[in-house]
């Protein structure tokens, strides 16, 4: 019973591979598509339709409009899918993503060359790898904030350097540790969307009157 | 043995790579919103009480906690130097700098400790104060946070020990990177709002 | 963009999947068919609960005092475990089973991103619905399903503390099949299918993933406060200890606002396959109702204090009213788009169908029902009224319930291999429609006459109406039995489906029924519109199917000519 059954699937796996080794073939399902993708069956113009699909009260609205009239209508259909399109190119490009090869390959390459940073005219040259030259940065940024806090009073000119050094870190690490410099944009994606709609949310609570009251 | 033995030879196939990088970033940003929460309530209560975190402030001084984010900014820094090793094949290049890492995550679980103890000395406790509450939530759900991190590391460094990785197959690596790292980047946040603004 | 390599563990899976075999299903499996069958089963076994407990209220509403339960407690425990139980264990559970098994298999995938993580997710399930009842052993929670402090800190029993630990669990379990959704989505398309090729039904799972992996942790945030609350003594929630009371109704529905998405997106994507399929005629606007999902998705989070208009100072109010009535348009274009996707159309009023368009009509009445309480005069004047009830109701239950029973009509043969039968299907269909209409429709009536919610005991004259709805809702309760005979019958008697019984162009029919351990034997080569029906080339496909996997059952009774295009088809 289970040998037939394999022998049953065996024989389906080769009609099915079959198919797909040959698409080009004149009797394999993709070839011969009226309206092959959907952006094709978008582009069918109406007209080219067998009669019996077009609705009669569509055949009625086509009878009335001139050809210039037509044109128009077409050329306002177009304007308005623009931004549309865009979208969808938007998110179809997050396919076009550099692959995993490429990314490794870019990261390899900036993790082992020394940091050079170039000031106008002059360039300086750091001896060491990228990750360790951020630490520094990161370290230097840690005590400035430290000093900052230790020296100035409570108010908005402590609140900004301060907001603005913890912020800088923050990309920093990001940006090279979690090496969303190189990596797929669409994980900087994933992770800057809960950010703004955390934002959106603690600053909503901030306007909120608050119900505590100090007794 | 064997099994690990052969896995590191063969590279990993690059999705499943991909899979588990974008699964993990997935993870944080669900991460950030609970973060945002407690974060949240802290702001709050700062915002409306500048004078109470101030005397607060006065009495538990700084120096315990830049010392504890100086700590955890090197573990950042050993976990990526860790990861820089691997893809070079040197296996213990990368067990000493995660060992480091998981080093530096204990004490600075140890040293946040010793700092509960201090402030609750102080008369500020999680149930008994309105700025204690709002303190703990957010740093011990951090601490959590370490203290996962660094028995992951631990996990990380025992399969480095057994033969696993390979300058072909590190992702386990590099996903628990990410997560350390963003550990380091909420500690960057929570460190500056809570202690220093 | 890459193809389909998953990795499945070796020795896991059923190997010709034929039968349905009960003791598989208890077992732990990384196979996401049988997940996503478990997830099924455990919602439904929820739903079932759920409803009992729903069917008490209303014998208990027949008369205007308290006569069933001992006291208002009771009362107020009955309704809030009806909500909890049926939000996060049947509705949200359930959708999150037909994504399960559904989505691998419509991109041509041997299985989720992560099986085990999928598993894992699964199996968080039954110990959070066993928390959640446990609860009425210790003094259940009491305070709603929406659980305000002071109510759910100060006033209710234990039960509250395991309440929020159980839906602690369940947000995990959604927050990891979301991430597995997204992945998937993401990562495991076959050649050739752009995101633009997706069924609907996996757009609609994409939004709703990233509402889930977005909004859930809110909650998660929430109840981590409400737990600190309850069992350390800190006073988050409240401001007679220096806490916020309005801080938890903001961080709720932060998330539960969202969370409504969470519950009805999965349903339109289900109607969006069954409204072509059933009327054979390619989806009117796909990227409309495409990019809706996604739009829904995002506004879904600007629009969460539309539930706080009476706790909120006046001036806050008016932005999320504009907000609200935003989010209404691309519910609305979605609507209209299917409404277009009819028109012209051959209608085949088959069970699946039929409740597919009892969805339109029931949730375009909640739409309604929600634009006016989106609307600030009237929600203040019925706020916490039947009017609420009853608009929820229309949403969730005509809505996401109805897409439900659609989408169980439309892929038991799938899932089983088995027809359902057709005039059982008809009757549960007859009887659910009216038993609903009937029970929630005078709830508008009621709320606008002023029967507030929530209540035991209420005024004697609105006996009437609820006697009418009482009956009414019996009808409807009894009629969830015909479906479970219907299922029971049919999967020993039913006639063989055969791979593909309603003739459709999406992956999932490209396989026999039910689909072997890896979902297809090769790779399966998807058609390029997903909804190209009424073409030549679809024909075509359709026919070429058939030859290599066998004929199906006639289900649409399609008259198969040999050389030209039937009409239907």
């Amino acid at each position: 019973m289970a040998d037939e059954i394999q022998k049953k699937l065996n024989e389906a796996e080769d009609k099915l591979t079959e198919v797909k080794e040959t698409p080009t073939a004149p009797d394999a399902p993709l070839e011969d598509v009226q309206s092959g993708t959907v952006r094709d069956a978008r582009a069918m113009p109406v007209e080219t339709m067998p009669d019996d699909v077009v609705p009669e009260a569509v055949q009625e609205l086509q009878a009335l409009e001139t050809p210039e009239s037509r044109d128009a209508r077409r050329l306002q259909e177009a304007s308005l899918n623009k931004p549309i399109e865009a979208i969808e190119e938007a998110i179809e490009s997050l396919d076009a993503a550099p692959g995993q090869a490429a990314v490794q390959a870019e990261i390899a390459h900036h993790e082992d060359a020394p940091v050079v940073i170039t000031l106008g005219a002059r360039t300086f040259t750091f001896n060491t790898n990228i990750y360790t030259f951020i630490f520094a940065i990161l370290g230097g940024l840690t005590l400035l904030e430290i000093v900052i806090a230790e020296i100035m009073p409570i108010g908005f000119f402590r609140t900004l350097p301060l907001a603005i050094a913890s912020l800088i870190k923050a990309l920093l690490v990001m940006a090279f540790y979690m090496h969303l410099r190189e990596d797929n944009r669409i994980f900087a994606a994933a992770i800057t969307l809960p950010i703004v709609i955390a934002l959106i949310a603690i600053l909503f609570l901030l306007t909120v009157p608050s119900t505590a009251y100090p007794y | 043995m064997s099994d690990i033995a052969k896995v590191q030879h063969t590279a990993e196939s690059p999705q499943r790579v991909e899979n588990v990088k974008f699964a993990m970033w997935l993870y944080l940003a669900s991460d950030v919103i609970i973060f945002s929460i407690l974060i949240a309530t802290f702001v709050l209560f700062r915002v409306n009480n500048e004078e109470v975190v101030k005397e607060v402030h006065e009495a538990s001084g700084l120096f315990l906690v830049s010392l504890n984010t100086f700590l955890l900014l090197a573990s950042s820094w050993a976990m990526v130097m860790g990861l820089r090793e691997i893809k070079r094949d040197n296996r213990k290049g990368l067990i000493r700098w995660i060992g480091l890492t998981a080093v530096l995550g204990i004490v600075f679980v140890a040293l946040q400790g010793v700092e509960y103890t201090i402030l609750s000395n102080e008369g500020i406790t999680i149930y008994g104060s309105e700025f204690g509450m709002r303190f703990y939530a957010p740093t011990a759900f951090h601490g959590a946070h370490v203290i996962i991190g660094v028995l992951w590391a631990l996990g990380v460094v025992w399969h480095a020990m057994k033969g696993g990785y390979g300058p072909k197959n590190y992702s386990g690596v590099e996903v628990f990177g990410l997560y350390w790292h963003f550990v380091d980047v909420v500690w960057i946040l929570l460190f500056t709002l809570i202690y220093l603004i | 963009m890459a193809t389909v390599t998953a990795p499945l563990p070796v020795g896991v899976g059923h190997v010709e999947g034929k039968k349905f075999k009960l003791n598989e299903l208890l077992r732990w499996s990384v196979d996401h068919k049988i997940i996503g069958i478990q997830y099924m089963m455990t919602a439904f076994f929820f739903f079932i609960v759920g409803g009992a407990l729903a069917m008490m209220i209303r014998w208990e509403l027949l008369t205007p005092a308290i006569d069933l339960m001992a006291d208002g407690t009771s009362y107020n425990q009955l309704f809030s475990i009806h909500g909890t139980v049926m939000i996060f264990l049947w509705i949200v559970p359930m959708m999150a089973g037909f994504g399960n098994y559904l989505l691998p298999l419509m991109l041509g995938a041997k299985d989720m991103a992560f099986p085990w993580l999928n598993a894992f997710a699964f199996w968080l399930i039954p110990p959070a619905g066993i928390l959640m009842l446990s609860g009425f052993f210790v003094g259940q929670a009491e305070a709603g399903w929406t659980s305000y402090p002071p109510l759910s800190t100060l006033f209710s029993g234990d039960g509250q503390t395991l309440w929020a630990m159980s839906i602690h669990l369940l947000g995990l379990s959604s927050i990891l099949g979301g991430i597995n959704f997204i992945v998937t989505i993401k990562n495991m398309r076959p050649q050739g299918m752009g995101y633009f090729q997706m069924p609907l039904f996996a757009w609609a799972i994409l939004a709703t993933s990233i509402i889930v992996v977005l909004a859930t942790p809110f909650l998660a945030g929430g109840l981590t406060l409400l737990l600190l609350d309850r069992v350390a003594g800190t006073a988050f929630f409240n401001p007679a200890e220096g806490g916020d009371v309005l801080l938890w109704q903001n961080v709720f529905w932060f998330y539960s606002h969202p969370a409504v998405y969470i519950m009805i997106l999965p349903a339109f994507g289900m109607l969006s396959e069954i409204l072509s399929v059933h009327s054979r005629k390619p989806i009117f606007g796909y990227r409309a109702i495409a990019l809706s999902s996604l739009a829904i998705a995002l506004v879904g989070f600007t629009v969460w204090a539309h539930h706080m208009f009476t706790s909120l100072t006046p001036e806050l109010r008016i932005p999320f009213m504009i907000t609200s009535m935003i989010i209404a348009v691309p519910t609305g274009i979605k609507v209209f788009s299917w409404l277009a996707t009819l028109f012209g159309g051959k209608i085949h009023l088959t069970s699946a169908m039929v409740f597919a368009l009892g969805f339109l009509s029931m949730f375009v009445i909640g739409g309604i029902s929600g634009v006016m309480l989106g609307s600030i005069p009237v929600d203040i004047h019925v706020h916490d009224t039947y009017f609420v009830v009853s608009h929820l109701h229309f949403v969730l239950y005509g809505g996401s319930v109805f897409g439900i029973f659609a989408g169980i009509y439309h892929w038991f043969p799938k899932i089983t291999g088995r027809m359902l039968n057709e005039r059982l299907g008809k009757w549960h269909f007859i009887f659910t429609y009216i038993g609903f209409f009937f029970t929630f429709f005078p709830q508008h009536v009621v709320g606008i006459l002023g029967m507030p919610r929530r209540v035991a005991e209420y005024a004697p004259e609105f006996q009437g109406w609820n006697v009418l709805i009482s009956v009414a809702s019996f009808v409807m309760g009894m009629a969830t039995f015909i479906l479970l005979y219907n299922i029971v019958i049919s999967l020993r008697n039913g006639k063989e489906a055969g791979a593909n019984p309603w003739r459709a162009l999406t992956l999932e029919w490209q396989t026999s029924s039910p689909p072997p351990a890896h979902n297809f034997i090769g790779d399966p080569v998807p058609f390029k519109n997903p909804y190209g029906y009424g073409t030549k080339a679809a024909w075509e496909y359709l026919h070429k199917q058939e030859e290599k996997l066998g004929e199906s059952v006639d289900a649409l009774n399609v008259d198969k000519p040999a050389s030209s295009v039937p009409a239907g088809d």
